[in-house]
């Protein structure tokens, strides 16, 4: 991997293995590399330390979504999606368990995929991507059980309100749905760009960042980011963060966020910025926390760089692993 | 073992001064004193050689103390270790429970956040109280603005019928008169014309009462057109107004054609 490809690249999305001892990290160029957690906190790590452990070619467009089970981990990119075994990648063997794609009605152009979730409550899997679809496929068989359909423009990010059992998507066209997963249909259709306070008219209406612990939503892109009661759904809190914001978590009693711009941002949820964490990349895309292991607590973010930034305590960057 | 011995005493002493030195030149002495022949020479030799024994005796006194002491200050040293190890183990657990109690904390706060979220929102919605009140004074004003609607509609209907009566008397009215003229001269020349202008405007009165209000107007100046040509007829020239042409006052008028003359003034001030 030339300097040229190293400067143009970008990470696009991360996660922890089930043990949490290694990363898997993906970017713009189809490849995953996975990083040894263990080694590069331990007291005697050197910059060999900080470099992954296995990279290799998982698809051939870049990869916009990755996804741990208990045992595997899921990757999308170029329209289908592949599963690795984390035992196989801790012993540097990639090799796919299964690759498997959804049925698209259009067989000229692929649709990529955006992001994906799973439904621990039946085992299934959540597609959503380009096709205005999702696509929900069962995990012990395959098979692409059923199609959400209604969003007017490519899905976003999908996220899962574990407690009732519903999904949630946003997508380009501005409007969050809410689907239940049992009958498949929409049970709420939430338009964020026509709430004067959230709507950011200059950046459009788009939503790229979407998450919920069942009772609070936060979800943001071109409107601002903004925290949303579910049961009344209305907009409690907005966040008055510059730039678009792409990967928005809760934590404890903070919301973390990143997005346009080299920080990450800690927010609390009365609508306050309580401290903006400068990073290495000049644009974050996906921030993912360890919370598999207790001694392994580390958060990381990539963006826009061949660097993925490692923060060990929450306040202050501790160093960077590089692709 | 003998080079254990040796070790031990070069370490003690390896330089030859001091005690070691001492005990030698005492050997030496007693030796000599016990070879020596004269008395006082020897006395002397033994007055020193008690006195290195003495200073022998001290040191040796002395070092049994020191040693006396390390005891002790190396059990001093066990119970700080001790003692130490146990407030180590205190502060891991007093670590542990403010860990806890910071995640515990953290989740008032957040929860006391969601709180002010949502109160926030709810303030913005008016009070309840007051939008009962507003909805009771609504509800009040309703029904009563309902009963007003329910008077005049009954009102309105009364004058429907009330019209409706008039309007059936003057027409059966017109019959008789026109038998009694049929009856009277059966070869007057009676322009048709005019009883059945009577009648069409007749008809035209005996029709809806709820047109607008220069419609019923119409009505009334054709009503009144009618009359005056009834009374023109039928009346007694004497009981002519002076005014000619126009409707009678109300006082002027003979009983027997009162609520005649007063069709038009009825309608005019009491149903409109």
């Amino acid at each position: 991997m030339g300097p040229v490809e190293l400067l143009h690249m970008s990470v696009f999305s991360q996660s922890f293995s089930p043990c949490g001892r290694f990363l898997a990290a993906s970017n713009n160029y189809g490849e995953i590399a996975v990083f040894s957690l263990s080694s590069s906190l331990s007291p005697e790590a050197t910059g060999i330390n900080q470099k992954p452990i296995l990279t290799f070619t998982a698809h051939e467009g870049p990869i916009f979504a990755l996804l741990s089970t208990d045992a595997h981990l899921l990757s999308a990119g170029n329209g289908e999606i592949s599963a690795w075994s984390w035992a196989e990648l801790a012993k540097r063997n990639p090799k796919a368990v299964w690759i498997r794609r959804p049925q698209y009605k259009s067989s000229l152009e692929i649709p990529e995929i955006n992001d994906m979730i799973v439904n621990c409550r039946d085992n299934s899997l959540a597609v959503g991507g380009g096709d205005n679809n999702i696509h929900i496929m069962d995990l012990e068989t395959g098979v692409f059980k059923s199609v959400l359909q209604g969003h007017t423009d490519y899905i976003h990010c999908l996220s899962m309100r574990e407690r009732e059992g519903e999904l949630l998507s946003g997508g380009e066209d501005g409007a969050v749905r809410i689907w239940d997963c049992r009958t498949g249909q929409s049970v709420h259709r939430l338009e964020v760009y026509k709430y004067e306070e959230c709507a950011r008219p200059q950046y459009g209406k788009w939503i790229s960042c979407l998450t919920t612990d069942s009772d609070w939503m936060l979800c943001g892109g071109g409107p601002s980011l903004s925290l949303w009661h579910l049961r009344s759904l209305s907009p409690t809190s907005i966040f008055p963060l510059s730039g678009c914001q792409r990967q928005a978590m809760f934590y404890q009693d903070l919301i973390l966020s990143v997005g346009e711009g080299h920080f990450l941002s800690h927010c609390l949820l009365g609508g306050d910025v309580k401290s903006l964490i400068p990073c290495s990349p000049p644009s974050l895309n996906t921030v993912a926390l360890n919370t598999n292991s207790t001694e392994h607590r580390v958060l990381t973010v990539g963006g826009s760089s061949d660097q993925i930034d490692v923060f060990t305590n929450l306040s202050y960057k501790a160093f960077s692993l590089s692709f | 073992m003998s080079d254990e011995v040796i070790r031990k005493r070069l370490l003690i002493d390896g330089d030859g001064a001091g005690d070691d030195r001492r005990i030698n030149v005492l050997l030496k002495s007693f030796v000599k004193w016990c070879h020596s022949a004269a008395p006082e020479e020897g006395f002397t030799q033994y007055q020193r050689m008690l006195g290195t024994l003495a200073q022998c005796e001290f040191s040796m006194g002395k070092t049994l103390l020191v040693y006396d002491m390390n005891l002790r200050e190396m059990e001093n040293y066990e119970k700080i270790y001790t003692d130490i190890e146990q407030s180590i183990t205190a502060a891991h657990e007093k670590i542990a429970e403010c860990k806890k109690e910071i995640l515990r904390a953290k989740r008032i706060r957040k929860n006391r956040q969601e709180y002010d979220a949502l109160a926030k929102v709810i303030q913005q919605h008016p009070d309840r109280h007051e939008t009962l009140k507003q909805l009771e004074a609504l509800d009040k004003e309703l029904q009563q603005l309902s009963r007003i609607k329910e008077n005049v509609e009954d009102k309105l209907e009364l004058r429907k019928k009330q019209f409706h009566v008039l309007l059936s008397t003057i027409h059966e009215l017109q019959q008789t008169l026109e038998n009694d003229e049929k009856s009277e001269n059966d070869e007057s020349q009676d322009s048709p014309m005019e009883n059945g202008q009577m009648s069409i405007v007749a008809f035209s009165l005996y029709g809806e009462t709820e047109e607008t209000q220069p419609v019923v107007n119409k009505q009334v100046e054709l009503a009144d057109n009618v009359l005056r040509l009834t009374e023109e007829r039928y009346l007694p020239v004497p009981y002519r107004t002076p005014g000619g042409g126009h409707p009678p006052g109300p006082v002027e008028q003979p009983e027997c054609c009162v609520w005649a003359s007063e069709f038009p003034h009825f309608l005019l001030n009491r149903v409109l």
